[in-house]
C-alpha cells in the first residue's frame, strides 16, 4: 500500500490531508476565478502600467502615478516637491500621501507641510495658491503643478 | 528578458556565498541537494545584508563588486579557520544516506501538487503589483531609500522618524530588495519581490528535509506540501510581506536544534544560531524566537549535562549577539524605540484584573482565528486529533519541543495581546504571529504521525 503503517495515527493525518487538500483546490479554483483578468492585465503591461494600477486609490485616482512620475521628469534633480491631497477621507490622503513619498523620494518624505518651491496639487478644489506661484501644468481642474522658481518659469516661457 | 536573468543571477549570488559558507559546517553531505540550496540561499542573504549593514557604518557606498567582494570574506575566514572551527568529529555521524527508489503514484501526486502550489505562488508574486501596505509602506520605501542613497542613511532616520514609523525594524528585509537593485542597477520594485516566494519555497524544503531524515517520503512531501499551502502564509509571501522570511530562519533554526539535540552535531548546532541570529536580523520577533530555542537547549539539560548546557547557551548568544550586536547598539545610539512596545506602552499596562480580561480577550481571539479556514486551512483542528490521539506519546522527546513551542508561542500572543492597547495588535498582528505557531504545529503532526517507536522519556 502506499501509506507506510496502517493505524490509527496515520488514519486521523490521512484523513486531514485529503480535507486539506480538498480546501487548497477550492481556494486555488475560486482565486484563479476572480483573479484570471488581473493577471491577463499583468502579463501585457509594463511596470509603469502595474505602478499606476498599485498607485490608485480608487477610478478617480487612476493618473496619479503617471502625474507624480511627470513631475520627478521636468522637475530640477534632487528639488522637493510638496504635495496637496485631499484631507478626507483619511484612509486616502494616507494612501495617496504614502504612495507619494515612495514613488518620489528623495523629493519627498511624507512631509507635506514644508512649502517648497514646487507644489504638486492633487484633487484639492479648496487649494489657493500662495503669492508668487504660477501653473506650469495642468493635468486636470484640480490637479496642476505650481511653482515659484523664476528661472524654471523664464525657461519653460523660453522653450514655449 | 536581460532584466530576467538579471534577476535570476542578484538571486544566484546569495546561494552561491552561502553554499561556500556552509561547506566548513560538514552538512553538505547530510543534506538533500534543494535543502542545501535554500539553506545556502537564506545563509548567502544574510551575510550579504549584514556586509550592507558594516559598510553603511562604515559609511562605503554600495555596489555590486564591494557587496559581494565583502561577502566572500566571510567563506574565506570560515575556510581559513575551518579545522580549527570545525573538527571533523564535531558534527556527528553521516547517519543519513539517501536511497533512490521510485515514487509511488500518491507522491507523484503530491509533488505535482507541491510544484503547483509553487508554480502559482511565484507567479502571483511576480505579476502582483505592490499592494499589501507593510510591503511597500515599509519594507519597498526602505529598500528604495537604500538604494537612492546606496547606504543606510543612519543621520536621516531622525528625519524619517518625525514622518513615519518602524524605523526601529531590522534592516534584513529592505536590504534584499536593496541588493536586488544595487545588481540590476535599477530602481524595479517589481522584481525584488522574488525574494519573499523563494523563502516561503525554502521554508518547506526544510522541513521535507528534517521529516524526511526521521519519517516517510509521503508523509514528508505531505508536510511540505501543507506548508507550501497554508493559506495565511501563502498571503504574507504573494503580498511581500516579512514572514516567509522571519518563518524560514526561525522554524529552520528550530529543527536544526532538534537534528543537534538528537545528533549532537555540532555544524547543526552553529547553523541554529546563525540561522537564530539572522531571525533576529529579519524582524523584532526573532529576539522572542530566539530565547524559545534557549528553552530548548535547556531543556536538553537532562541528557547533556547541566554544565555543557550552560556552556552551548552561552555560545548559542554568543553567535546571535555577534549577528544583531552592531544594529542594536545603533538602534540605541539612533534612540529608536518600538511604536507598540516601548517603555512608555509597558508604564501604562493596567492592573491585574485589566490584565486577566485582556488574557481572556486574547485567548478567545487565539481560539477564534486558529480555526479560520481561510488563513490557517485545518491546522487547528488537525493538531488537536492528533495530540489526543498520541496523548502518551506527544509529552516524549522529541515531540515535546514541539508543545513547548507551541504553548511560548500562545503565551507570547497573549501576552502581546495584554501589553499593547488597543485593537489594532489583535486584528493586525496576531494572525500573523499565529502562523509561527500553525507551521510548527504542521511539523508536529506529520512528524508524531509518522514515527511508530517512541523515543526516551522526557
Amino acid at each position: 500500500m502506499f501509506l507506510p503503517r496502517h493505524s490509527m495515527r496515520i488514519s486521523v493525518f490521512v484523513f486531514f490531508s485529503f480535507v486539506w487538500c480538498g480546501i487548497w483546490l477550492k481556494q486555488l479554483v475560486r482565486i484563479w476565478q476572480d483573479e484570471n483578468k488581473y493577471y491577463v492585465f499583468a502579463l501585457n503591461s509594463g511596470l509603469n502600467r502595474l505602478r499606476s494600477y498599485s498607485a490608485a486609490y480608487d477610478d478617480s485616482t487612476r493618473d496619479y502615478y503617471p502625474i507624480l512620475k511627470y513631475c520627478d521628469r521636468v522637475l530640477p534633480s534632487g528639488e522637493p516637491l510638496q504635495i496637496i491631497l485631499p484631507i478626507a477621507p483619511q484612509n486616502k490622503l494616507e494612501f495617496l500621501r504614502d504612495k507619494g513619498r515612495y514613488y518620489l523620494y528623495p523629493r519627498n518624505y511624507g512631509e507635506n507641510t514644508l512649502r517648497q518651491k514646487y507644489i504638486l496639487v492633487y484633487q484639492q478644489p479648496d487649494f489657493r495658491a500662495p503669492a508668487g506661484y504660477a501653473r506650469i501644468k495642468d493635468f486636470g481642474p484640480d490637479k496642476y503643478l505650481l511653482t515659484c522658481d523664476k528661472e524654471f518659469l523664464l525657461r519653460k516661457k523660453g522653450k514655449s | 528578458m536581460i532584466i530576467f536573468f538579471g534577476v535570476l543571477t542578484a538571486v544566484f549570488i546569495p546561494i552561491l556565498i552561502g553554499w561556500l559558507s556552509l561547506s566548513p559546517f560538514f552538512l553538505k553531505r547530510r543534506m538533500f541537494f534543494w535543502e542545501k540550496v535554500f539553506v545556502s540561499y537564506g545563509l548567502g542573504f544574510g551575510i550579504l545584508t549584514l556586509v550592507m549593514f558594516y559598510l553603511s557604518l562604515l559609511e562605503i557606498d554600495f555596489s555590486p563588486a564591494v557587496i559581494v567582494g565583502g561577502s566572500l570574506l566571510v567563506p574565506m575566514v570560515i575556510l581559513f579557520f575551518r579545522s580549527w572551527l570545525f573538527p571533523a568529529k564535531a558534527n556527528g555521524p553521516s547517519e543519513y544516506k539517501p536511497v533512490a527508489s521510485m515514487y509511488t503514484w500518491i507522491e507523484g501526486l503530491l509533488v505535482t501538487f507541491i510544484i503547483i502550489a509553487a508554480g502559482n505562488m511565484v507567479f502571483r508574486t511576480w505579476t502582483m503589483a505592490a499592494e499589501a501596505w507593510d510591503s511597500w509602506a515599509f519594507w519597498g520605501f526602505k529598500a528604495k531609500i537604500f538604494f537612492v542613497e546606496q547606504k543606510v542613511p543612519f543621520a536621516k532616520f531622525a528625519d524619517f522618524r518625525n514622518v513615519w514609523g518602524n524605523w526601529d525594524y531590522p534592516q534584513h528585509v529592505p536590504l534584499m530588495g536593496t541588493w536586488i537593485f544595487t545588481w540590476l542597477n535599477t530602481w524595479n520594485d517589481q522584481c525584488s519581490r522574488i525574494i519573499y516566494p523563494l523563502f516561503h519555497c525554502g521554508l518547506a524544503a526544510g522541513v521535507y528535509a528534517f521529516l524526511r531524515r526521521r519519517i516517510s517520503r509521503v508523509l514528508s512531501l505531505a508536510a511540505a506540501f501543507f506548508i507550501l499551502t497554508l493559506p495565511g502564509l501563502v498571503w504574507t509571501a504573494v503580498g511581500t510581506i516579512s514572514e516567509p522570511v522571519l518563518l524560514f530562519y526561525y522554524v529552520l533554526s528550530f529543527v536544526f536544534l532538534l537534528e543537534w539535540e538528537q545528533k549532537e552535531g555540532q555544524g547543526w548546532f552553529i547553523l541554529s544560531a546563525i540561522f537564530a541570529g539572522f531571525a533576529v536580523w529579519t524582524k523584532n520577533e526573532g529576539m522572542v524566537y530566539a530565547l524559545f530555542n534557549g528553552l530548548v537547549i535547556l531543556l536538553t539539560a537532562k541528557q547533556k549535562g547541566f554544565r555543557q548546557i550552560i556552556f552551548d547557551l552561552i555560545v548559542y548568544f554568543l553567535i546571535i549577539g555577534a549577528i544583531i550586536g552592531p544594529w542594536l547598539a545603533q538602534k540605541n545610539i539612533l534612540g529608536l524605540e518600538n511604536v507598540l512596545i516601548n517603555r512608555d506602552i509597558l508604564s501604562r499596562v493596567g492592573s491585574v484584573m485589566d490584565m486577566a480580561k485582556r488574557c481572556r480577550v486574547g485567548i478567545d481571539n487565539i481560539a477564534y482565528r486558529i480555526q479560520l479556514i481561510s488563513y490557517f486551512n485545518v491546522t487547528g483542528m488537525m493538531f488537536l486529533f492528533v495530540s489526543l490521539i498520541n496523548f502518551s506519546k506527544c509529552l516524549r522527546r522529541p515531540y515535546f519541543y514541539f508543545i513547548v513551542n507551541v504553548l511560548c508561542q500562545m503565551v507570547l500572543i497573549l501576552v502581546l495581546t495584554v501589553v499593547i492597547p488597543g485593537d489594532m495588535f489583535l486584528y493586525d498582528a496576531s494572525p500573523r504571529l499565529l502562523l509561527t505557531a500553525a507551521v510548527i504545529m504542521l511539523i508536529y503532526c506529520a512528524y508524531i504521525s509518522g514515527t511508530s517507536a517512541p523515543d526516551s522519556p522526557s
